[in-house]
């Protein structure tokens, strides 16, 4: 089923940001599609994100928000014991409103729900939109500069997990739990025939599946690790070369012999790759396999295999009344020729045989040391490249050396590459236990096996499933076990399936996007796993970072289809450059259905044109500010559009919008 | 019937597999050119082991990407191998014939019986312990790993003291 979600519009009262009420429809109330919301910085644009992030997600309920996060809300200097938030939004053409009622005394913030049934307590979207309205879910489409960051990050964000979310995959892994629950509550149910036997060998199997999950947990924590590792290896690695290029003439050296070891890489990569296609020839690894293939192919000759006459001319013969020589065929000869006719070899033997031998003569037939001597050749090359290699490898190590030696934050540099290094290499050790089968464990004992002193995931898992079955045999539900482990093995399947394509799939598209975004700048995906993984660096500036997560974001709501979210942002252009503002501007009204910006006086230039030129909607521009900090009050005031609250002005206006010069409220 | 390649054999290649590729315009097949190495030390060393298919991995029914060409030559030395372990003299028509038609299946995708396949796995099976035997560790560089590989196969088959055969 689709969903659709609008945001109709928000009211706040009594909180830090000032009162205001912001209503994102047009005259016939109709959400409109662009809405902009200017506000100088200090005026609360951080704020009412999080106000409306919380409103969204359900996530400020008593157990989540302390008392002093609560407090943070409250209005500066005021004394009003409560507070309001409230939310309007038309959920597949439902209205549905969310309110968040602050008790600024007692630190607490209450829900309340109202659907078309009437108010309720607490936070209730309807089960559509659930998977849209949590936490971890409501930061894609609520978004700021800081998620952008974060999901390049394995320490923040899972970008995988939006794309499983979204997509609705995960479903398969909780289909794959369902089915097991299912079986362990079969097999709790069932009245074994020894019940003591049955509860030995579940309390055996509940200890094995403990050490797995226990193992596989670790695997799956230094797996983590690992990726953060290597990211801040990269990022090392790029503080190490800036800090020992920033001396002109040892850049200018270290350059030169960096350029020399990458030759000579690319020249060792090209040569091994020629010695594994050569290797790949049995005959070129050495002259016996040769000779070996020889001498079958003149033995086969010698005995005259394949036969010039195959297994069918005597069979088709034996049909026959007269042999080829006249005489008649009486039954018993007839026998006689169809048992013999098994001695050859049929035709298609016979042309394998024949092209096989053929395939040898090809290949060995004029000397059986040839290829072999090609091959020591092409690894007597491969040797003097490697060697080479090292040798320039080494000279560009002195050079570090020396660098790291005068210089201490070159040496610091390196210190932190070796620490990250020798951690990696830990972590790699620790994951390579985890590999493999333990082939020491004898299961025909398995009763005596202590599974805490397995390391193998294989070999745990292999346990699990050998105890499994015993219980089973005690309890009977053996079919059922079978049936179980079918399906999840099939869901396993798709859940790994659907996520590596449709990962694949946004990778390329968002590789697309990023490519019309900035076309003479080479930042790419290089892969969705858990975060966005990009091509040889961990992180790109601020404005590449940005411009990478808009792509991701705008792939992901165009390529879902079934599923309509608003796009809300602070700040879309701010941190990026000049050039791809004006292309930022272009993507936006694509990115969502509903598009609400956030945004300050100086970020409009080259954004905003772009914008307006890429969409034929009309656009809603709102200015917001704070009574008593600027200069723009008499001019607000005489705007027909204008709403002032206690201690805030609005102007609903296109021009007072372009007008308006002010990025933080002056104090 | 499918080749079948030992995983913790697959897991051992793991670090070099991203440099198992396959010349521009042939699809590469990594795990195949861990079974390839694997075989080759088995027939190497004459050494043949079973191995549970729960202990195994499907590979392909037939000689992939690089090794599209090479198959016949692949066969034709399982075979030679084959008849020398088994002690069959190449003068002796009748049980050349009758092993070399167990073993062959010309309709086959890799020109092999089941039986056969089960050998020619065999090989690949043993051939992993032999390369255990050979390498005190999993290769990490592909350039140091074929070199390596070759010296080993060549002191094994004492082609190092040999001259031109």
């Amino acid at each position: 089923m689709s969903s659709t979600m609008y945001i109709l519009g928000w009211k706040a009262q009594g909180l830090r940001c000032p009162d205001h009420e912001i209503d994102c429809r047009d005259s016939a109330g109709t959400p409109r599609s662009i809405t902009l919301i200017q506000m100088p910085n200090g005026t609360g644009k951080t704020t009412t994100l999080s106000l409306l992030r919380a409103a969204l997600s359900g996530s400020a309920t008593n157990e989540q928000w302390s008392r002093a996060r609560v407090m943070e809300f409250q209005k500066r200097g005021g004394s009003d014991p409560s507070g309001l938030f409230e939310l309007r939004l038309l959920l597949n053409d439902k209205r549905v409103t969310i309110i968040l009622d602050f008790d600024f005394e007692y630190g607490r913030i209450y829900y309340k729900t109202t659907r078309a049934h009437g108010q309720i307590e607490g936070f209730d979207p309807p089960a559509d939109f659930r998977r849209f309205m949590n936490e971890d879910f409501v930061k894609f489409y609520v978004f700021d500069g800081e998620l952008a960051d974060n999901l390049l990050s394995r320490e923040h964000t899972d970008a995988q997990k939006a794309v499983e979310s979204l997509f609705q995959i995960h479903l398969l892994e909780k289909l794959s739990q369902k089915i097991s629950e299912y079986w362990d509550e079969q097999t709790r149910n069932v009245t074994a025939k020894d019940q003591t036997g049955y509860t030995r060998r579940t309390n055996r199997l509940d200890k094995w599946r403990s050490r797995q999950h226990e193992l596989e947990q670790r695997q799956s924590d230094y797996k983590s690790e690992l990726a953060i590792v290597n990211n801040n290896l990269l990022e090392q690695q790029a503080k190490y070369d800036n800090q020992i290029k920033k001396e002109a003439d040892r850049a200018e050296r270290m350059r030169a012999a960096e350029t020399s070891v990458a030759k000579l890489e690319q020249s060792v990569h090209e040569s091994a790759q020629g010695v594994l296609d050569t290797i790949r020839d049995p005959h070129a690894i050495s002259p016996r396999f040769a000779s070996a293939m020889y001498e079958l192919k003149q033995g086969l000759d010698r005995v005259k295999l394949p036969e010039s006459a195959a297994r069918e001319f005597f069979e088709e013969l034996a049909e026959e009344e007269t042999c080829v020589c006249g005489r008649p065929i009486d039954p018993q000869t007839k026998l006689a020729i169809k048992e013999r006719a098994r001695q050859y070899l049929g035709s298609d033997d016979v042309s394998l045989l024949n092209n096989m031998k053929s395939a040898i003569t090809e290949a060995v037939g004029q000397s059986r040391s040839a290829a072999a001597n090609e091959l020591s050749r092409a690894i007597d090359a491969l040797s003097d490249k490697v060697g080479a290699e090292r040798k320039a490898r080494n000279e560009l190590d002195d050079l570090k050396l020396d660098a790291e030696r005068s210089d201490p934050d070159v040496m610091h540099a390196k210190e932190e590459i070796d620490r990250l290094a020798a951690e990696r290499d830990h972590l790699e050790a620790e994951l390579d236990c985890f590999d493999g089968k333990d082939e020491m464990i004898r299961f025909d004992r398995i009763g005596s096996i202590d599974p805490d002193r397995i390391s193998s995931i294989e070999t745990i898992r292999e346990g699990v499933g050998i105890l499994e079955e015993q219980v089973e045999e005690a309890a009977g539900t053996l079919s059922l076990r079978r049936k179980r482990n079918i399906l999840t093995a099939i869901l396993g399947e798709a859940h790994n399936g659907a996520r590596h394509h449709i990962a694949s799939e946004i990778k390329d598209e968002t590789n697309r996007r990023i490519t019309m975004l900035m076309p003479d700048n080479r930042i790419r995906i290089e892969e969705i796993d858990h975060c966005i993984v990009l091509k040889g660096q961990a992180s790109g500036s601020a404005g590449e970072n940005l411009s990478v997560a808009y792509a991701f974001l705008a792939t992901l709501f165009n390529r879902s289809g079934e599923h309509e979210l608003p796009f809300i942002v602070d700040s879309p252009a701010n941190p990026i450059d000049y050039d791809i503002r004006s292309k930022i501007g272009q993507l936006a009204p694509a990115l969502a259905e509903q598009f609400i910006a956030f945004v300050i006086s100086s970020e409009r230039e080259k954004f905003l044109p772009s914008l307006q030129r890429a969409t034929d909607k009309e656009i809603k521009y709102i200015t917001l500010f704070r009574k008593g900090a600027t200069r723009h009050e008499d001019k607000a005031a005489q705007q027909p559009g204008c709403v002032q609250t206690s201690d805030s002005f609005q102007v609903v206006s296109e021009a007072f919008f372009s007008e308006f010069q002010l990025d933080s409220e002056e104090e | 019937m499918e080749f079948r390649i030992r995983k913790d054999a697959r897991d051992w290649f793991k670090h070099i597999k991203k440099e198992l590729t396959a010349p521009p315009g042939t699809p590469s097949a990594p795990d195949f050119d861990a079974f390839y190495f694997c075989f080759i030390a088995g027939i190497c060393a004459m050494q043949k082991r079973d191995a549970p298919a729960a202990e195994t991995a499907e590979l392909v029914e037939n000689f992939p990407g690089p090794y599209r060409n090479r198959g016949r030559l692949l066969i034709g030395l399982f075979l030679s191998r084959e008849l020398e372990l088994l002690g069959v003299a190449l003068t002796d028509q009748r049980t050349v014939h009758t092993e070399i038609s167990r073993l062959v299946h010309p309709e086959a995708s890799n020109y092999l019986s089941d039986e056969g396949v089960r050998e020619f796995n065999k090989y690949a099976n043993g051939g992993y312990e032999v390369l255990l035997e050979w390498f005190d560790d999993r290769p990490r560089v592909l350039a140091t790993f074929v070199r390596a590989f070759r010296h080993k196969v060549s002191l094994a088959l004492g082609d190092e003291k040999s001259s031109e055969l």
